[in-house]
């Protein structure tokens, strides 16, 4: 057994050896040349998913607007992302435009949460003066391969891309107030932006606007809107009284101010009656005299109320009733009873604004009118309304228009007596020429008076045309 | 002796044939593996550097415009990590079968339509838009240039289509 175990033992061991050999020699460093071209692979593959990441991570933004003072375009560049980027080029599309890549006069590189950067004439090649009528659009690539474009497309002088609306809440009835506007720098260097005032009539985009306005009412609200490229502005509000700190506004998309003067209440003086009865005027207009027929009654006759609220009223009055009425005179207390209004009820209105005047028309028809003539009084009231802050009801104020007195005149028949000259009264035929006369006068013949010279015929007539009014 | 007689040959010499035998075979066993191991790891290599490769090319449009004539002017930027060359620029209309933009590359025209890292290239792209219609898709196809280099200069792109790297870019007319 010993014999036998000693001649396997050499092949085993020389066997073993080759077998440690191969493993050592080849298995083992092809492994690791496979495990390391495994790791260049997967450092590549990671170096690829940093690349992709990080052009996802990137995140510029970027804006096209120009100075005012050289009028050269500008391009605004805010770097959102965490990640620096390099601008690598520019391209400004315009009108006819041929060649719209700009080259860079140097590196540009804008570091994670920088400020605006601004890329001017000194930082690109060719940038273009913005001219009116052109559309310009503009883009913005990186060097990582991400192209940015300027959500002003287009960017057009005539039409500045963005809103900047200023409030101006509670205004004082009767003050002025202002509001400047003024395109400044950025970066210290020109200034960045332009103004145009919406509804101006103006195409032109300056880099100042100022607009003054004059409040006609208590507390009242008003917007200003303002047409503004991206830039840098500073912002001034003043009354008469006060100027507000100066304010710098960085445009990048629409913008609103608010400014609050502060509220003025619907009733100062606590007594809402008396400060609304200095706003609140009545009138009323009535004719003076008016006529009836010899039946007694007037034709239909139109009254107008005439309510006004002063622009310096603190509230509107809301569901405001307005009434007629009828005064009865002391010669005839019953006069009134003849005297009909339409609406009887009065009139209502859903609302009188600070400012505001009404015409409210009644119609009338007096009836029964005596012969001597009569009259009647007219006053108009408000019955109900309340205030639209407040809720006070001014129905309770007694607010009243001054008593309009109307003369009633009846016409009454009478008969005149009128002389007429003729040649004579008659002829021998017996043709009765002061009766002729008269007839064609409408009258009947009294009588004829042969004169010397002239023959005097008297007629007889009826007439109506005479009133009679009754005086208040 | 006859023990001896039939013992033929010593153990010693036996030893030394069985070893010389075992040598002779572990010698050709180890040749073979490590002739083996040689090319695997040689395919793995070039299949890995291709893969690498390929994963470095990396282009972007950087911008695009029409002109009035049809013309698609193309500005191209290599914003990967290794030089690449464009071969085919496919045009895909709303309707119909896509067309090349351009013609494809040769093996000589390669330097042309290189791209190297960092750098741009304007390529126009003619007729594009001719259709009426609103928009088209660009396909962009590139490769990565150290692909294509031989002794003699380069190889036919498309002998290496399984490389090609593929860019679609929507372009309004």
């Amino acid at each position: 057994m010993m014999a036998l175990r000693r001649r396997r033992s050499v092949s085993s061991v020389l066997g073993a050896v080759i077998l440690a050999a191969i493993v050592f020699t080849v298995l083992i460093p092809l492994m690791i040349y496979l495990q390391n071209t495994s790791i260049l692979y997967h450092l590549a593959v990671s170096e690829r998913n940093r690349m992709e990441l990080e052009r996802i991570q990137e995140d510029l933004e970027v804006h096209a607007t120009l100075s005012p003072d050289d009028g050269v375009l500008r391009i605004l560049v805010v770097n959102r992302g965490s990640l620096s980027v390099n601008i690598s080029r520019v391209y400004v599309m315009a009108d006819g435009s041929s060649n719209p890549g700009k080259d860079l006069k140097k590196k540009i590189t804008i570091p994670p949460l920088s400020g605006i950067e601004v890329l001017g004439p000194s930082e690109v090649d060719d940038l273009p003066v913005v001219n009116a009528g052109t559309a310009y659009y503009v883009d913005v690539s990186s060097s990582r391969g991400k192209t940015y474009a300027a959500p002003e497309r287009p960017l057009n002088v005539t039409d500045p891309p963005y809103l900047l609306q200023i409030s101006l809440l509670d205004m004082s009835y009767g003050e002025n107030y202002g509001i400047r506007i003024e395109a400044t720098s950025i970066d210290g260097g020109a200034r960045i932006g332009c103004i145009r005032i919406e509804d101006s009539g103006s195409t032109s985009c300056n880099p100042v606007a100022e607009v003054q306005y004059y409040s006609e009412r208590w507390n009242e609200n008003r917007t200003f809107v303002f047409k503004v490229m991206p830039g840098a502005y500073t912002l001034t509000v003043w009354n008469e009284t006060y100027t507000y700190p100066q304010q710098t506004l960085i445009i990048l998309g629409n913008e609103a101010k608010i400014y609050d003067f502060g509220h003025t209440p619907p009733c100062p003086s606590g007594d809402c009656c008396t400060d609304m009865g200095a706003s609140l005027e009545i009138e009323l207009a009535s004719p003076e005299v008016v006529l009836a027929g010899s039946s007694g009654e007037t034709p239909t006759l139109e009254i107008y109320v005439v309510v006004e609220l002063a622009p310096d009223a603190r509230e509107m009055i809301k569901d405001l009733r307005v009434e007629l009425n009828c005064t009865d005179p002391v010669s005839r207390p019953t006069m009134c009873s003849d005297v009909s209004i339409t609406p009887e009820n009065g009139i209502s209105i859903d609302s009188l604004k600070p400012g505001q005047t009404l015409a409210l028309k009644f119609t009338i028809n007096v009836s029964n009118v005596r012969d001597e003539g009569d009259y009647f009084s007219l006053m108009a009231i408000i019955t109900s309304g309340y205030g639209d802050r407040s809720g006070f009801n001014y129905g309770n104020c007694n607010y009243d228009s001054s008593k309009a007195s109307t003369s009633v005149c009846k016409l009454t028949d009478i008969l005149l007596l009128k002389r007429v000259l003729i040649n004579k009264c008659s002829d021998i035929w017996g043709h009765d020429y002061c009766q002729e006369t008269c007839e064609n006068l409408g009258c009947e013949k009294l009588l004829c008076i042969p004169w010397v010279g002239k023959d005097r015929c008297y007629c007889v007539c009826e007439s109506d045309v005479i009133p009679r009014c009754g005086i208040p | 002796m006859w023990r001896r007689h039939r013992g033929g040959i010593s153990e010693v010499v036996a030893s030394i044939i069985l070893a010389s035998i075992t040598v002779s075979l572990g010698l050709l066993i180890w040749g073979l593996v490590t002739g083996w191991s040689f090319i695997a790891s040689l395919d793995f290599t070039r299949e890995t550097d291709e893969s690498i490769s390929q994963m470095q090319a990396l282009l972007s449009v950087e911008y695009a415009y029409v002109d009035g004539s049809g013309t698609c002017h193309l500005y191209l930027r290599n914003a990967g990590e290794t030089n690449v060359t464009i071969v085919q620029i496919l045009v895909h209309p709303g309707t119909g079968t896509p067309y090349d933009g351009i013609p494809p590359t040769t093996s000589s025209n390669v330097p042309d339509r290189t791209i190297r890292v960092g750098e741009l290239l304007l390529m126009d792209v003619d007729g594009v838009c001719s259709g009426g219609e609103e928009g088209v898709i660009l396909e962009i196809k590139y490769i990565a240039t150290r692909l294509l280099r031989t002794s003699g200069g380069y190889d036919d792109p498309f002998n290496h289509a399984d490389r090609f790297v593929s860019l679609k870019y929507l372009l309004a007319c």
